[in-house]
């Protein structure tokens, strides 16, 4: 980062290389949204490099893009919300209803081969958690990030984080258990 | 039934993710190797971990990889970030306005708290003067010398009509409902049942009704206490030269029958109608004035008559006291009429020649004149004297103009209301605006402090 905010083209190039996929994966973990996840991603760039001088390395630059990336998620649902407010939809009887997201197909258990069933049975428990537990645990499991970054990224106590995970995992734990016996 | 340690619960989680200290570790690994569900806990965990790791990671295509980058590169997320310069200029100004609004409501409470004062300054003076501000609530951001200054200002206003009557100079302090004592030809009262007109150079005019007996007044300034104000007495002396005049306004049912009545009231008085005139309103009310002049020993019988009449509203007696003009009149007639006298003695000695004669006779001619003048004037006030006059004006009852003046009223009314009520939340919205802010926070807080009360608990119990 430092050689890129030193004017390197190529040092840029090998950051977007570096963290393309993890941001992507990252937003549409907690995103559910394949468009908004790629949105993110170019959002985050579009930051890093229109605020590169802003740039100071006390901390991991992966700390540093993931917050960038948490900014930016977290401005997508407020904005999502405040869409969904003003443009609810009515049905035929006049009804409001809420089209939360253009559902991705690709994920859909139907669709879904059958080695990957898990995975889908996966994506539903983590998008079934409240915003800052997927984060927290997302970050760790995906991202390998300690907890101590996590922190950082969350703007939050390292305790905080610890019950965070805690509470995601038991989540999860209860979530999953069926197909948890099925590994065994 | 499984039973796992909660505390240990946590630490396994933490130790799974390597972020526990070097004596967590070895207290979870300990406690792990003698507790068979905590184990099985820990088991449990471990296969959650891989079976998360069966999540399959999205991957970016070669396209895709270039339509964000070319996105990004290309600035499509300027206004993003331009919004978030929006949200900062939203953010300040709206700061800026409730910071603004804060001073108006500061401003305005100010205006406020001196307005009431002032309204509370202006009852106490009504009640009695300066002396009970002393009294007043400290509380108020004004130094006592202030509210002082303030009490001053206000008590030499007019009191209101059906107050406390204030007291003057000398006289007793009062509190309470006050009653009506003579006392040392000063008059002491209280509200009750009595009415006059009164005036006092501190303290403006007043006025109660009629005075009540000695005795009960007595009684009444043992009850409590008691104000001595100047009445104006209507003067009864049987030697006073006084000009008796009564107006009355009344309403009745019928004003021909009325009219009857009062002639007849006045013939029975020896009395007699010095005029009448009748009129129709544009409404279609009739109304007359008919003003009776009776002898003044029938003043007062022809009065109370005449009060009966009709339902009496407005009644008023005033007497003109013209002693002093009356006697300085018949003074200047008995020496005139000395200095006449003597002239015409001159006049008729036969000494005097003709020239002298003519000089004393245009003397006289001025003084003669003047004694009439005199007699003229005495006559008059005479007249007026012994003969009373009393003014009554007489409306007739109507019930269409009646429902109309209530109507009437109510509208006004409701106007009234309406505006008071439109001035008042107008007077109210930067306090509920304060309210709502001083809401917002305290949920706020309110919520923080739960959460906190719910952390603490979630981590003693763990």
């Amino acid at each position: 980062m430092m050689e890129y905010r030193a004017g390197s083209v190529d040092a840029l190039e090998e950051i977007f290389q570096r963290y393309k996929k993890p941001i992507l994966n990252y937003a549409f973990k907690l995103l559910a949204s394949f468009a908004d996840a790629e949105d993110v991603v170019g959002e985050v760039f579009y930051i890093l490099t229109s605020r590169k001088d802003s740039y100071e390395p006390v901390a991991k630059f992966s700390t540093w893009i993931y917050t960038i990336a948490h900014n930016v998620a977290i401005d997508r649902i407020r904005r999502r919300k405040r869409v969904f407010f003003f443009w609810q939809k009515k049905d035929k009887d006049g009804n409001s209803y809420e089209e939360l997201d253009i559902p991705d197909t690709r994920f859909m258990p139907d669709n879904y081969a059958e080695e990957n069933d898990i995975s889908a049975h996966v994506k539903k428990a983590i998008d079934k958690l409240p915003f800052q537990l997927k984060e927290a645990i997302v970050l760790r499991q995906y991202h390998n990030l300690s907890y101590e970054e996590i922190a950082n990224v969350l703007n939050c106590s390292l305790s905080k984080v610890k019950i965070l995970i805690f509470r995601a995992k038991e989540c999860l734990r209860k979530e999953l258990l069926p197909y948890m016996e099925e590994i065994r | 039934m499984i039973f796992i340690h909660p505390k240990i619960k946590k630490l396994i989680s933490a130790y799974l993710d390597n972020e526990v200290s070097e004596k967590e570790k070895n207290l979870v690994e300990e406690h792990l190797k003698k507790c068979t569900f905590c184990r099985k806990y820990y088991e449990g965990l471990q296969k959650l971990s891989s079976t998360l790791g069966k999540y399959k990671e999205e991957e970016l295509s070669p396209d895709l990889e270039q339509r964000i980058k070319s996105n990004f590169l290309g600035g499509k997320y300027k206004g993003v970030a331009k919004m978030k310069n929006k949200k900062l200029i939203f953010g300040i100004s709206s700061g800026a306005l409730a910071i603004l609004l804060m001073f108006v409501f500061v401003g305005h409470m100010q205006n406020y708290l001196w307005r009431s004062t002032q309204g509370r300054l202006q009852n106490s003076a009504d009640k009695g003067g300066i002396y009970e501000i002393e009294q007043y609530s400290p509380g108020l951001p004004f130094s006592y010398e202030k509210r002082k200054k303030f009490a001053n200002y206000n008590v030499v206003r007019q009191p209101k009509a059906n107050a406390y009557v204030p007291s003057v100079s000398n006289s007793v302090q009062h509190s309470g409902s006050s009653k009506l004592i003579k006392e040392n030809e000063r008059w002491v009262t209280t509200t009750e049942g009595s009415s006059a007109n009164w005036s006092s150079p501190e303290l403006g005019r007043g006025r109660y009704i009629k005075p009540l007996s000695t005795e009960a007044i007595e009684s009444a300034a043992q009850e409590g206490p008691i104000v001595i104000v100047e009445p104006y007495l209507p003067a009864t002396g049987k030697e006073d030269k006084l000009i008796r005049n009564a107006q009355a306004t009344l309403e009745v049912e019928n004003i021909q029958k009325v009219y009857d009545e009062i002639v007849k009231i006045g013939k029975g008085k020896n009395g007699y109608l010095a005029a009448a005139n009748f009129n129709e309103s544009t409404s279609g009310r009739i109304s007359a004035q008919i003003i009776l002049r009776v002898p003044k020993e029938k003043f007062e019988e022809t009065i109370d008559e005449v009060r009966k009449l009709g339902q009496v509203k407005r009644f008023d007696i005033n007497s003109i006291d013209v002693s002093q003009d009356y006697n300085a009149l018949v003074s200047e007639l008995n020496t005139i009429k000395t200095v006449y006298d003597k002239i015409a003695d001159k006049l008729k000695e036969k000494k005097t020649d003709i020239q002298q004669a003519i000089r004393l006779e245009s003397e006289l001619t001025p003084i003669a004149k003047r004694i009439e003048a005199i007699r003229n004037k005495i006559s008059e006030y005479d007249n007026l004297i012994s003969v009373s006059t009393i003014t009554i004006n007489l409306y007739e009852i109507s019930w269409k103009l009646m429902i109309q003046e209530s109507v009437k009223e109510t509208k006004q009314r409701f106007v009234a209301f309406v505006s008071g009520l439109l001035r008042n939340s107008i007077n109210l919205l930067p306090v509920l605006v304060i309210i709502c802010v001083v809401g917002v926070i305290a949920i706020v807080l309110t919520k923080k402090l739960i959460r906190a009360i719910k952390n603490l608990f979630s981590k003693k119990s763990s």
